[in-house]
């Protein structure tokens, strides 16, 4: 129901990136305006049904799954600026996470320092770890980058794991890290209710969503889709492919890192497994592949209607066939990969677009009589 | 003025030497053409001027400056522009989107960079294909497309790879008359040309090179009626008198 929201909201943001070539296909002025009220309207309504929905969602289990459809939703549109945009399969995005979660966790647990400050040092923390996993890997092609951040996030892990003290900080090997519940409130990012951190990860969503469509639309975004599927034409049309790649991980990097303090106030408890491991990673590229790498709403969508098949696969199966979404999952892929091999969103995108065409018809019709 | 200078240029893969002490250089303003047989290492010799290969031996002037290590993004930054043999389109992006990534060299600002674009798909004759998908375009379409989005760097040199290869005669004449609307734009042309027609009505000179060495330059008229050249290169295929 609020996932709409974003799908709605990224065609809107297609489209608008098209708008202003509409003057020369012989498309009306006067109809494309029109579509863009509706686009508008269409957005506005479906965020205000998204900020609605917690009144009308009661029940904390639904809200608990909902929030993680956002949380996926969120990093893998973080994922996508590398992955989708720079055209390489990043498949260690779970260090960004750990990262983010041991970070604030750490300095307010040890510190009493407030997670939202934990939350942007450990994003800067990540940028450091971003630059430092590209700068020897982006040279590699195809699956020997994938395997190289492979190996970056299960070194990671492993040392998380067997690694105490570092220094000062207390990271507690495979045992992890407890928040207390004791101060809740926003300024310490810990909440009884599931409500305000329905209300923190929409707005991140809507955030990273807001950043990715400015980035598509800039030199950045043309610099990266153009380095990734030709990176000599790309620099001999003067675009340091590397640097840009780098720019992206950079972004990716921080972002992602935010969503790791997020998982860990609204857990509140993090372990090398939960969060650095590579299901999260393979979890990330699986939504992204079946919803449409490189696209605005594709890792929306995709985690509308992955996160469901995990949540219920976990419910029904956990016990007996763990793991059994990353089947689930790969069967999906794979029909997708053959029938839809650049998304769901394409067809959808269509569909929208169909739709849209025909009220925008419809109204003018209205409006001449 | 020069804009470009080649002295004794060699590149070498492994024990190959693709371009073997070439020397040439081009006025401002002039069209240069450059032909051999296939493999002589024209292709060889742009990618060193471009900045694909650091070259082996020898030196590069572009504006006087020489360039041996620079890397190709700076040099399309500094003015020179090229074209691939084999076309690299962007394949799931637009018409419009390839030639924006070309503007976007000399500007940081989305619309500018549309209108830019547009301006050149407009000149080019090539607006009406703005929003097809270049993966779908004709093999001429394409070659147009190599050229629309290298212009679109504002180069003062241009290094044309074959563009006119696997063109209807009256495609090639028409990518004849392009390039020579270019020129009058001020823009410096290096041209590599199969087709003889096309190259002699194009260059003001034209250099030849057989096995990486230059064997004969000057005038169109001068290098059809030179010995070594058409026993080497034109052979008994081309009888031009
Ligand atoms: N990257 C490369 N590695 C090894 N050999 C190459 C490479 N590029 C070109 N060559 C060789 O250099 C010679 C010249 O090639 P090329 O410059 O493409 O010729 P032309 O463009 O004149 O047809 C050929 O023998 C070719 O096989
Ligand atoms: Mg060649």
């Amino acid at each position: 129901m609020t996932g709409k929201d974003y799908i709605e909201s990224s065609n809107t943001m297609t489209l608008a990136k098209k708008s202003p070539s509409c003057a020369g296909t012989g498309i009306p002025l006067e109809k494309k305006i029109l579509k863009d009220t509706i686009n508008k309207t269409f957005l506005i309504l479906l965020a205000v049904l998204a900020f609605g929905l917690p009144l009308i969602v009661k029940s904390p289990t639904w809200l608990h799954m909902i929030i993680l459809m956002y949380f996926y939703a969120y990093l893998t549109t973080s994922w996508n600026m590398v992955g989708g945009f720079a055209g390489v399969l990043p498949l260690g995005h779970s260090v960004f996470i750990g990262i983010g979660a041991y970070t604030s966790t750490i300095l307010s647990l040890q510190y009493g320092i407030s997670p939202w400050i934990g939350m942007i040092l450990g994003g800067i923390i990540s940028i450091f770890a971003g630059v430092l996993i590209g700068l020897p890997t982006f040279k590699m092609r195809g699956a020997y980058f994938a395997l190289a951040t492979i190996a970056f996030a299960e070194g990671f892990r492993v040392m998380a794991e067997n690694i105490d003290y570092l220094g000062p900080l207390k990271i507690n090997g495979p045992r992890g890290l407890q928040i207390p519940p004791l101060n809740t409130g926003l300024a310490n990012f810990m909440f009884t209710q599931k409500e305000p951190y329905y209300y923190i990860i929409l707005i991140m969503l809507m955030v990273v969503l807001g950043i990715t469509w400015v980035i598509s639309r800039s030199k950045l975004g043309y610099s990266l889709n153009a380095g990734g599927e030709e990176p000599e034409a790309a620099m001999a049309l003067g675009i340091n492919v590397s640097r840009a790649k780098l720019s992206a991980m950079a972004m990716s990097s921080f972002l992602t890192s935010l969503a790791g303090t997020f998982y860990a106030q609204f857990s509140l408890f993090i372990h090398p497994k939960s969060i650095i491991s590579l299901d999260i990673s393979f979890e990330i590229a699986f939504i992204a592949l079946i919803g449409g790498r490189g696209s605005i709403a594709g890792p929306v969508l995709g985690a509308l209607l992955l996160r469901p098949v995990s949540d219920l696969s976990r419910i029904y199966f956990g016990d007996t066939l763990p793991g059994l979404h990353l089947i689930i999952y790969g069967v999906v892929l794979i029909l997708v990969m053959i029938y839809q091999p650049r998304g769901i969103q394409e067809s959808l995108n269509k569909i929208y677009e169909n739709a849209l065409n025909k009220l925008a018809d419809r109204f003018k019709k209205d409006g001449a009589v | 003025m020069k804009i470009l200078e080649v002295s004794d240029l060699v590149m070498k893969f492994g024990g190959l030497t693709a371009v073997d002490k070439l020397n040439l250089s081009i006025d401002q303003g002039e069209i240069l053409g450059l032909i051999g047989p296939n493999g002589a290492g024209k292709s060889t010799a742009f990618n060193c001027i471009a900045g694909v290969y650091p070259p082996s031996e020898g030196q590069i002037r572009f504006n006087g400056e020489i360039i041996n290590h620079q890397k190709p993004w700076n040099l399309c930054k500094k003015g020179l522009a090229r074209t691939f043999q084999i076309v690299k389109p962007f394949a799931t992006k637009t018409v419009l989107y390839n030639v924006m990534v070309g503007a976007f060299a000399t500007t940081s600002n989305t619309s500018e960079a549309e209108e830019k674009a547009l301006n050149i798909l407009k000149t080019l004759h090539f607006e009406n294909k703005k929003d097809t998908r270049s993966s779908s375009l004709t093999i001429a379409d394409r070659k147009r497309l190599e050229i629309a989005r290298a212009i679109a760097t504002e180069p003062r040199l241009l290094l044309l790879d074959e563009v006119m290869a696997g063109l209807r005669p009256a495609e090639v004449d028409e990518m004849v008359e392009i390039i020579q609307q270019l020129r009058l734009t001020g823009i410096t042309i290096f041209v590599i040309e199969h087709i003889m027609r096309a190259i002699m009505a194009l260059s003001d000179r034209i250099v030849v090179i057989h096995f990486g060495k230059k064997i004969a330059q000057g005038t169109p008229r001068d290098v059809a009626s030179n010995e070594n050249v058409i026993k080497a290169y034109l052979g008994d295929e081309y009888g031009i008198s």
